[in-house]
């Protein structure tokens, strides 16, 4: 890949209809966040949250009669009411970083960067998202990870012929 | 079994092996069968299965003397979910916190309880 030593960005943009403080409330507070953050499927509780530089929130995601994981967020920036910084990671039961439980290739930690901004109809968040601190096999991972191409892509085919096997 | 999907992926990036994982997503197959349409050795398509077989894509019956191949659907569902997922974990909770911010007067009243 031709990427190899640089490191892949994935960026991703949505529209609201509601305030910029309607958005800004959803990321900020504890009881919001976990209603919408996190894997499809899974349940997530916050068992920590700590909405400063520095602070971190703390989730465990729990899915079925699956083993329990656990992610965090380490909160690096919060501008209100338009910028949050924040490394991810998985987390073990106590909050220490984890790797990832279905491969050591996938970064240990990613940087996120989302912005706000109000417009006519609503808001426009922005999301930034990069590995921090990866070697160049990690930055691969993510790369065939999240750009919807190459992996996606790739299988995409055989895929979409399986999934509706599987129904 | 907790699939391993660096050797899942990695037996998937082959478009041979995906074909015949596609093959064999209508059914059962013998090493014979899934030869035939790709005009591969027997010993080649042995190869592949085995790959196939070490990332728990499919699995061989012990019963029949030709062994025939079949899917593991498990696996594959796994791998699918894994498929693009930073980008599908985003979309999807952008999708939720759009509907929850729909509906948030009344959530805000739950939280303010």
């Amino acid at each position: 890949m031709s990427t190899r030593g640089q490191t892949p960005v994935f960026e991703i943009t949505r529209k609201f209809s509601r305030p910029r403080s309607a958005v800004w409330k959803a990321w900020s507070e504890r009881d919001q966040l976990e209603k919408w953050w996190g894997p499809k499927g899974c349940m997530v509780r916050a068992l920590r949250f700590e909405f400063r530089p520095g602070g971190f929130f703390h989730y465990s995601m729990e899915a079925g009669t699956a083993p329990a994981m656990w992610g965090r967020f380490n909160f690096r920036e919060i501008s209100a009411p338009d910028r949050i910084v924040w490394l991810n990671s998985f987390a073990n039961s106590d909050c220490g970083m984890a790797r990832a439980p279905f491969s050591d290739k996938c970064p240990l930690e990613i940087l996120n960067v989302v912005s706000f901004s109000e417009t006519a109809e609503g808001t426009t968040q922005f999301l930034r998202a990069e590995p921090f601190g990866a070697g160049p096999e990690e930055k691969l991972f993510f790369e065939e990870l999240c750009s919807s191409g190459s992996l996606a892509q790739g299988f995409g085919g055989t895929f979409d012929q399986l999934s509706h096997h599987l129904g | 079994m907790k699939p391993n999907l660096d050797l899942v992926f990695s037996a998937l990036a082959d478009p041979t092996r995906r074909r015949i994982v596609a093959r064999l997503a209508r059914g059962e197959a013998t090493v014979m069968d899934l030869a035939a349409p790709f005009k591969l050795a027997q010993p080649t398509v042995s190869k592949h299965i085995k790959v196939l077989e070490r990332a728990g894509l499919i699995s061989r019956s012990r019963v029949a003397q030709t062994r025939p191949c079949r899917l593991e659907p498990v696996v594959l569902r796994a791998a699918m979910e894994w498929v693009g997922s930073y980008r599908k974990l985003w979309e999807d909770s952008f999708d939720r916190l759009g509907e929850f911010l729909d509906e948030s007067p009344q959530a805000q009243r739950r939280i303010g309880k």
